[in-house]
């Protein structure tokens, strides 16, 4: 099965929700700052990135988990990809995560000072910091996220 | 093959590109179809328009304000999906007025003027004929010599 998070850039939230699936993260305990950096892909992403789904890894039933940045499209984005799956006719082969839900105000202001103004060095304290208060949140999206795949592998 | 045609919005000028595609433009009445497909075009899946000649089944999507990072994306997910562009094919529909087509069609959740604003896409449409028939016929081609080169 494939599963892609994705949020605003694909750098912060569906980056870290994709690590914690892959056991990057320690789940009982919110990351230091340090930890969310050696993420591949955390606040490394540019415009160019928009748009590609980016592989992260596999979990521990060789599912393969992907991220991906679309910009403001919400669900949309999620109905777009799932649509393209139906067509294809492999859509529980599929499961889309917006993780955008979980994005906070430090997130936004962070990522947007960090990537999009290239501050780093201003926007990524802000933006750890935001993604340090909602790690607790990703674990749920997560945590449902896999039920989601037992389900679907269940069904199928 | 699947064919989709890819445009801001999908019910407007790359409704009427799918439709110059499969050669049904001239035996419908697409004022009746644009009205139609709001429901669809809302929850952003792809629209089935109908098959061509060779049996493809083409169909409509929009986009968003980006349909060039939704073709990236969807081209990506068909190939991790293990299919090839054999099996799905994205072409995006440019035209001059398309931001404001898009916009023109966010203002449709508004019942009365769902009318008006369908009157008025189709005339901008249909001043852009021309451009889709250009974007359509070197799609075609481009198609033709992909099947040969395979």
């Amino acid at each position: 099965m494939k599963i892609i998070y994705h949020c605003f850039g694909g750098s912060h939230s569906s980056v870290t929700a994709a690590a914690i699936h892959l056991g990057l993260l320690d789940k009982t305990r919110v990351p230091t700052g340090e930890e969310l950096m050696k993420i591949p892909f955390y606040d490394k992403t540019t415009d160019a990135d928009f748009g590609t789904i980016r592989f992260m890894g596999k979990d521990e039933w060789e599912n393969e988990i992907y991220v991906l940045g679309k910009k403001s499209m919400g669900d949309r984005y999620s109905n777009i990809l799932m649509g393209v799956a139906e067509v294809l006719e492999v859509e529980d082969q599929l499961i889309v995560v917006n993780c955008m839900r979980w994005v906070n105000w430090g997130m936004k202001l962070g990522g947007f000072t960090s990537r999009r103004l290239g501050f780093p060095f201003i926007g990524r304290p802000v933006v750890t910091r935001g993604t340090q208060r909602a790690f607790m949140q990703l674990i749920k999206v997560v945590e449902q996220t896999k039920s989601n795949i037992i389900k679907q592998a269940s069904t199928g | 093959m699947n064919i989709l045609f890819v445009g801001m919005t999908g019910v407007y000028h790359p409704f009427v590109a799918a439709k110059l595609f499969t050669g049904e433009i001239k035996k419908t009445d697409y004022r009746i179809a644009i009205s139609g497909l709001y429901e669809l075009e809302i929850c952003g899946r792809p629209i089935f328009v109908g098959t061509d000649d060779m049996n493809n089944r083409v169909y409509v999507l929009g986009g968003g304000p980006d349909p060039a990072m939704a073709k990236t994306s969807i081209d990506q997910l068909v190939d991790i999906l293990g299919f090839s562009s054999a099996d799905f094919i994205v072409k995006v529909v440019k035209i001059k007025h398309d931001l404001f087509l898009m916009r023109l069609f966010r203002l449709t959740h508004l019942l009365f003027f769902r009318r008006t604003i369908h009157s008025i896409a189709l005339w901008i449409v249909k001043k852009e004929l021309q451009t889709l028939e250009k974007q359509v016929l070197a799609f075609k081609s481009q198609l033709v010599c992909t099947a040969s080169e395979q």
